[in-house]
């Protein structure tokens, strides 16, 4: 009997070069407190603090734009403010990819941060009460979420991931390009599956995605997250 | 899904030593053929699909008509201004420097299912173990009274890419303000659905671009309603008001006679004169696939849901346009997904690899005004009754604020660069 490999031909050249050391670029590269270091430069992440240059990061979800008391913001954020959003997913991903863009003039002196994935990571920490010792950041990551716990510890089925990868490619290309569509590979697996997770409840809230992410399984999603991690 | 054990590093680096473990009723013998017919949408990425994840252990051929191809989607955004005919034109090249495939140019006229053989327009004969039919749609000229094939060298169809694109490009860039377009759309089913009102669009953007804002582009539907209609209207009002009338059947009352060289479509209500007349017929599925015997009275190919094997033959796939792929529209997305559905398929049976539940996806986008896309999708498996049906569907909405169209317009320029090098790698 045959043993077929599917592979895609990228993975098979990529997988002997690449597997040791991929992980570990990847992660380092989503290393939340690597990220966090410039917001925690001029942000308190608990509210009592003061004394620093920004507003406080504590309980910044849901906030309304420019309402720390124990912070002055700038005119041009007042104005911003008039509006009356809120800080969400929505604002805050605006803001943290183009200060500049989001409220011209504003004092944050931070240039935004073009990765998908490390503004994912911000957001996700921002999110989800970014109080607490930042020392102790240095360990967070997407593994500790319980729910992307749960599918990593799953067995993946790497060649039925290969099969299902077919779905994702025809809108995410293997290659670094930037589009509104972003690649999918050279990230780590935590990451994916939280991502796709945060797709199927919701929190994410991209039609296409959405859909695709309606039939995919906990194995999918698993053995998905699992072959894209694999491609450099 | 049956559970398989943990593939782990090790057994991965065991690919080439696996691999050269030939099955014995191959030894001696040739490779596995599959034979492909249309380098399009589908038949580029399943010839793709096909080759790139045997690791060599298929003999994979190309039979495609065009030296290049020239996608049919995006073509309405040439007419808009916003490509370029280079930009949707693509070569066969890579295929077959970078996967191995066999490029046979020529057109494929018959198919002798008993020998399993390929019969090509010059005579010559390419033997097939599995063959894969992609060709695509063939216009039914005579389903508008008085329209012929000579005709659409003077009133395009453009619903086949390429010269007729051009033919239509040069038509528009020539009217004159206050000249009117006259379009007939086609009945269900055909490509594209959304694709008529996105050219209507386009259109009238390229016009009102130009200051042309006494132009009309009548549209005249054999249907009742169409795809993102309501969307669709409500972007007509707002950008290009007064420019855009869509007439359905109760209100035109029937498509009477089109006379091409003298401009005029006659309905059984009044009659209509256009500088340029845009005439889309009926669709059955590519002539091959037809002449085959694989088509239903219809005119396309009943296909198994979990395969997209053919119902009529058992050693043929029909991918694309020309089947009958339940819920699915006729898109290039459809084709794509259902190309790697039948890729792992075949695999399967000629390699014995695994085949796993099929999963379909597809969203057409289609840009109604410059940043302003909208998008319809679903995603499908086989249901009981055997047909390909949506478990998931969603549709851009009326309200959105501008950003969110941009994006979208945005999201399909990211997606046409990803399926283009998904088909031709
Ligand atoms: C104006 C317009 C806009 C569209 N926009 C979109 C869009 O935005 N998104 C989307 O997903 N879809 C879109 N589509 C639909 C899309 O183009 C088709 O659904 C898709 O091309 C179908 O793929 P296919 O493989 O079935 O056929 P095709 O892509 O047409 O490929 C068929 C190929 O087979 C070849 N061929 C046919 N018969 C033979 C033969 N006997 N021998 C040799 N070669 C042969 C042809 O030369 C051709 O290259 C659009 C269509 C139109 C008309």
């Amino acid at each position: 009997m045959i043993e077929c490999k599917n592979l895609l031909s990228i993975f098979v050249l990529s997988l002997f070069v690449c597997i040791h050391t991929s992980n570990v670029a990847a992660e380092s590269s989503l290393n939340l407190s690597q990220l966090a270091t410039p917001c925690l430069a001029c942000h308190s992440v608990t509210a009592e603090k003061t004394g620093y240059v920004g507003p406080t990061l504590a309980g910044v979800a849901g906030r309304a734009l420019g309402t720390d008391p124990k912070y002055v913001y700038s005119d041009a954020f007042v104005r911003k403010s008039e509006e009356g959003s809120v800080w969400d997913r929505n604002t805050l991903n605006d803001f943290l990819m183009n200060p500049q863009g989001f409220v011209e003039g504003n004092a944050m002196n931070y240039p935004g941060i073009q990765s998908d994935a490390e503004r994912d990571t911000l957001l996700h920490w921002l999110l989800n009460d970014p109080s607490g010792d930042p020392a102790a950041l240095k360990d967070a990551n997407y593994s500790s979420v319980p729910e992307v716990q749960s599918i990593l510890a799953r067995t993946a089925d790497v060649e039925y991931g290969e099969y299902l990868a077919g779905e994702c490619l025809t809108c995410h290309q293997l290659s670094d390009s930037r589009g509104q569509i972003p690649p999918i590979h050279k990230l780590t697996r935590d990451y994916l599956v939280f991502a796709l997770l945060e797709y199927q409840n919701g929190t994410r809230d991209n039609s296409t995605m959405q859909s695709v992410v309606s039939s995919l399984s906990d194995e999918d999603i698993a053995a998905l997250s699992q072959v894209f991690a694999r491609i450099e | 899904m049956t559970s398989v054990t943990r593939r782990q590093f090790n057994s991965i680096i065991g690919v080439g030593a696996a691999s050269m473990v030939v099955p014995p009723s191959l030894l001696g013998q040739s490779k596995p053929r599959v034979v492909v017919v249309g380098g399009g949408a589908g038949g580029a990425t399943a010839a793709r699909y096909l080759a790139k994840d045997s690791d060599g252990q298929l003999d994979v051929t190309l039979i495609e008509d065009s030296d290049t191809y020239t996608s049919c989607f995006y073509s309405n955004l040439y007419l808009g201004g916003f490509r370029t005919f280079n930009s949707i034109t693509h070569s066969f090249g890579t295929l077959a420097s970078a996967y191995g495939i066999t490029l046979k140019k020529g057109r494929a006229v018959d198919i002798e299912r008993e020998s399993k053989m390929v019969v090509m327009a010059d005579g010559s004969t390419i033997g097939y173990d599995l063959l894969v039919l992609s060709p695509g749609i063939e216009l039914q000229y005579d389903s508008v009274p008085g329209y012929s094939e000579e005709d659409s060298q003077i009133a395009p169809h453009a619903w086949q890419a390429g010269k007729q694109t051009e033919i239509l490009h040069q038509k528009l860039n020539e009217l004159e303000n206050g000249q009117d377009i006259v379009m007939v759309a086609p009945p269900n089913p055909y490509r594209c659905p959304p694709g008529p009102y996105e050219r209507a669009s386009m259109m009238a953007h390229f016009l009102s671009n130009k200051g042309y804002t006494d132009s009309t582009i009548y549209i005249l539907d054999p249907k009742d309603k169409f795809s993102k209609q309501s969307l669709f209207s409500a972007g007509w009002e707002h950008y290009y008001p007064g420019m855009i009338e869509w007439y359905s059947p109760d209100i035109h009352g029937g498509i009477l006679s089109v006379d091409a060289k003298a401009g005029i479509v006659e309905t059984d209500f009044d009659t209509f004169e256009g500088a340029l007349l845009n005439i889309i017929p009926a669709q059955k599925a590519g002539a091959i696939a037809r002449t085959a015997g694989l088509a239903d009275e219809n005119g396309f190919c009943p296909i198994m849901a979990d395969s997209m094997r053919s119902i009529v033959d058992e050693n043929i796939f029909v991918i694309g346009d020309a089947s009958i792929a339940g819920d699915m529209p006729k898109s290039a997305f459809s084709a794509n997904s259902q190309a790697k559905v039948a890729a792992m398929t075949i695999r399967g049976q000629l390699l014995s690899s695994r085949v796993f539940p099929a999963k379909y996806n597809n969203t057409c986008w289609s840009l109604i005004a410059l940043n302003d896309g909208v998008k319809v999708g679903a995603s499908y498996a086989p249901s009981d009754d055997g047909t390909i049906t949506a478990t998931s569907k969603f549709v851009s909405q009326g309200n959105e604020d501008a950003t969110v169209r941009q994006q979208t317009y945005e999201e399909s320029i990211s997606w046409y660069s990803s399926i283009v090098s998904d088909m031709f790698g």
